[in-house]
C-alpha cells in the first residue's frame, strides 16, 4: 500500500512489536504505545549488510511521521 | 472597624483587619476580591500545601491531579519510582497537559500541538523538532514546572512553590503528633495508612477560611450538629461517633506562631481498658481490641492522645478519629471553594472494616454527608450575609477566651480545657502575617506565642 493511503494510520491502536515506515525512509519497531494518538515509543531498525538490529536507544515518533505499517509484528 | 480594603490603603493586615488582641476580624477578608488575589500570592504561593498520598500513585507512571491554590498540579511517580509535583500546564501555549483525575501513563501529551512530557517532567517529544525547530529548541529548559520543595511525610505528599519556605517538619512544628494520628496505623506503627477509594470533590459558595477555621478548633458549634447527634448517624446508632472512649477530656490546642490548631481528646488513664469501637459490629471486635491494646503497648502515655478536628495552615484539615478523613479547601474565589475529602484506613484493615468506614464516611461527611451539610449551610449563609455593603462594616467576634491558653507538654501545644477561640485567633494572626510579609525571612523563624 502506498504511503499516501496510510496517512491516517490509527496509531493509538498499533500493538507493541508492530513495525512502521517513517517519513524519511526509516523503519521502527513499537516498544510501547501510550495510546494518545500522538506519540509512539520505538526502536529504529538498523541494517548492517544482511543483518537487522534494533537501536539501543528508545525514540519517540510523532503521529504524522508514521507513514505506513511495515509489518504487524508477532507480539501484538 | 471600618478599615479600607487592600494592602496600600489599609497598611498592615495585622492589628487592623485582623486584630487578635481584641478578637476583631473584618468581614472584608472573607469577601473582598482584592484581598483574595493578594491571598493567592502571599499565602498559597508560599505555604506548604497538601497534594495527595503515595498510596494513590503506587506504580511507576501513576499520576493524580491535585491543586495548589487555584492551580492544577500533577502528582506523579516517574519510571524510576521518584515522586514529583508539577504545574499542569504546557510550556508552549499553556494548555492543560493532563485532564484526567488520575491514571497511569508513560507520557503527558499536550492536546494542542502535541508536546510530550515524561512523568519526570522532561520535555521528551516536540513535533517537527528537526524539520521546524532545526533541533535548536533547548528541550531541557522547557520541561514541566516543578514545585520548589516537596516532602513525603509518612506517605502524605506536601509541596511549596517557595524555595525559601522552611523545611516541612519546621513548618509543621508541634502539630506533627496530631497529624501522626491520621497517618499512623491504629496499632501505633508509623505510617501504614492508605487512601480508600476515590476523592470526593464538590464546590461550595463560601470562603475557604470558614472551613479551615471550623476545623482549626471550633468546639463551640456542637449545636449545629444536634440533629445528627439526635438521629444517631454513627454505625452504632448513637450520636455522631462510636469511638469507644469513656471519660474523654477535650482540649483546644494551638500553635499560634505557625497558624495550626486542633481540638483534641485524651483518655484520662494510660491503661484505660478497651471499650468497644463500632460496638454493634461484633465480627470486628477481636481485630479492634487487639489493635487498641498494641497501640497502648507501643505508645505508652502517648496512646491517650486521640485527636479530633484539626487544621494545618492554611487549607488542609483532618479528623484522625471518626470518620478518619482529610479535607482540602481549595480556593476558587473569595466566595467559592472546591472541597476535597480523602478517606484514610489502615492498609492492613479487614475489608469489612474498610467497607464500614466508607459507608460511615459517606453518611457523615462530603457533599451528601449529614454532618458536613450542617457545616456547609453555616459557611454558605455566613458568606452571603457578610458580602453586603452594610454587613462588611461590622467585624466578626473572636473574643472567646481572650488572653487564655497555657503551654503544655501533654497534650503538646498551647492548650485550653474550655472552649476558646484562641485557635482561630492563632490561625488568623498567622494569616495576617503572611499577608503582610515580604517573604519567608519575615515569617520564619519567629517568636513563639500570641
Ligand atoms: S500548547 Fe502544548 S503543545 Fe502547544
Ligand atoms: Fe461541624
Amino acid at each position: 500500500m502506498a504511503a499516501e493511503d496510510q496517512r491516517y494510520v490509527t496509531i493509538q491502536d498499533l500493538a507493541v512489536g508492530t513495525r512502521v515506515h517513517l517519513s524519511g525512509g526509516r523503519v521502527a519497531e513499537i516498544t510501547s504505545n501510550p495510546r494518545d494518538g500522538t506519540w509512539l515509543y520505538v526502536r529504529h531498525v538498523t541494517r548492517e549488510g544482511n543483518s537487522e538490529a534494533l537501536s539501543s536507544e528508545e525514540d519517540l515518533v510523532f503521529a504524522s511521521d508514521v507513514v505506513g505499517i511495515a509489518d504487524e509484528g508477532s507480539r501484538g | 472597624m471600618r478599615a479600607a480594603v487592600g494592602s496600600a490603603a489599609h497598611g498592615k493586615f495585622t492589628g487592623n483587619l485582623v486584630d487578635v488582641t481584641t478578637g476583631m476580624i473584618s468581614r472584608e477578608i472573607f469577601v473582598s476580591d482584592e484581598i483574595y488575589k493578594r491571598e493567592l500570592e502571599q499565602v498559597f504561593a508560599r505555604a506548604w500545601l497538601f497534594i495527595g498520598h503515595e498510596s494513590q500513585i503506587p506504580n511507576p507512571g501513576d499520576f493524580f491531579s491535585s491543586r495548589m491554590g487555584e492551580e492544577s498540579v500533577l502528582l506523579t511517580r516517574d519510571r524510576q519510582g521518584q515522586i514529583h509535583v508539577f504545574l499542569n500546564t504546557c510550556r508552549h501555549r499553556g494548555m492543560k497537559v493532563c485532564r484526567y483525575d488520575q491514571g497511569n501513563t508513560t507520557i503527558f501529551t499536550c492536546p494542542y500541538h502535541g508536546w510530550g512530557y515524561a512523568t519526570d517532567g522532561k520535555l521528551v517529544g516536540v513535533p517537527y523538532f528537526r524539520e521546524a525547530y532545526h533541533e535548536k529548541l533547548d528541550r531541557p529548559k522547557w520541561g514541566l514546572v516543578e514545585v520548589a520543595q516537596m516532602e513525603n511525610y509518612k506517605g502524605s505528599i506536601w509541596a511549596s512553590w517557595d524555595p525559601d519556605a522552611p523545611a516541612f517538619s519546621d513548618y509543621l512544628g508541634g502539630m506533627r503528633v496530631y497529624l501522626d494520628l491520621l497517618l499512623d496505623s491504629r496499632d501505633g506503627r508509623e505510617g501504614d495508612a492508605e487512601v480508600l477509594g476515590g476523592i470526593q470533590k464538590w464546590i461550595v459558595p463560601c470562603n475557604w477560611k470558614f472551613a479551615a477555621e471550623n476545623f482549626v478548633g471550633d468546639a463551640y458549634h456542637a449545636i449545629s450538629h444536634r440533629s445528627v447527634d439526635t438521629v444517631g448517624i454513627a454505625p452504632g446508632g448513637k450520636g455522631r461517633t462510636d469511638d469507644g472512649t469513656t471519660r474523654p477530656k477535650r482540649y483546644a490546642v494551638s500553635f499560634p506562631d505557625l497558624g495550626h490548631g486542633t481540638n483534641t481528646t485524651i483518655q484520662m488513664l494510660e491503661n484505660e481498658p478497651y471499650t468497644p469501637i463500632y460496638p454493634n459490629v461484633s465480627e470486628l471486635q477481636d481485630y479492634l481490641k487487639r489493635e487498641y491494646e498494641e497501640r497502648q503497648q507501643r505508645l505508652g502515655n502517648m496512646s491517650r492522645l486521640l485527636g479530633s478536628a484539626s487544621t494545618i495552615f492554611p487549607n488542609t484539615s483532618f479528623q484522625p478519629r471518626q470518620p478518619r478523613t482529610l479535607a482540602v479547601w481549595h480556593p476558587h474565589g473569595p466566595t467559592k471553594t472546591e472541597m476535597w475529602r480523602f478517606v484514610f484506613v489502615d492498609r492492613e484493615a479487614p475489608e469489612k472494616l474498610k467497607d464500614l468506614v466508607r459507608r460511615y464516611h459517606e453518611l457523615s461527611v462530603g457533599p451528601v454527608g449529614m454532618t458536613e451539610q450542617d457545616d456547609m449551610e453555616n459557611w454558605v449563609y455566613a458568606t452571603s450575609a457578610s458580602a453586603g455593603t452594610i454587613a462588611r462594616r461590622y467585624p466578626y467576634n473572636y473574643e472567646m477566651g481572650l488572653g487564655g491558653g497555657q503551654p503544655s507538654d501533654f497534650p503538646p501545644g498551647l492548650i485550653s480545657d474550655v472552649p476558646s477561640e484562641k485557635n482561630q485567633r492563632g490561625f488568623y494572626g498567622r494569616w495576617a502575617e503572611f499577608m503582610d510579609a515580604s517573604g519567608w525571612s519575615d515569617l520564619y523563624p519567629k517568636r513563639v506565642g500570641r
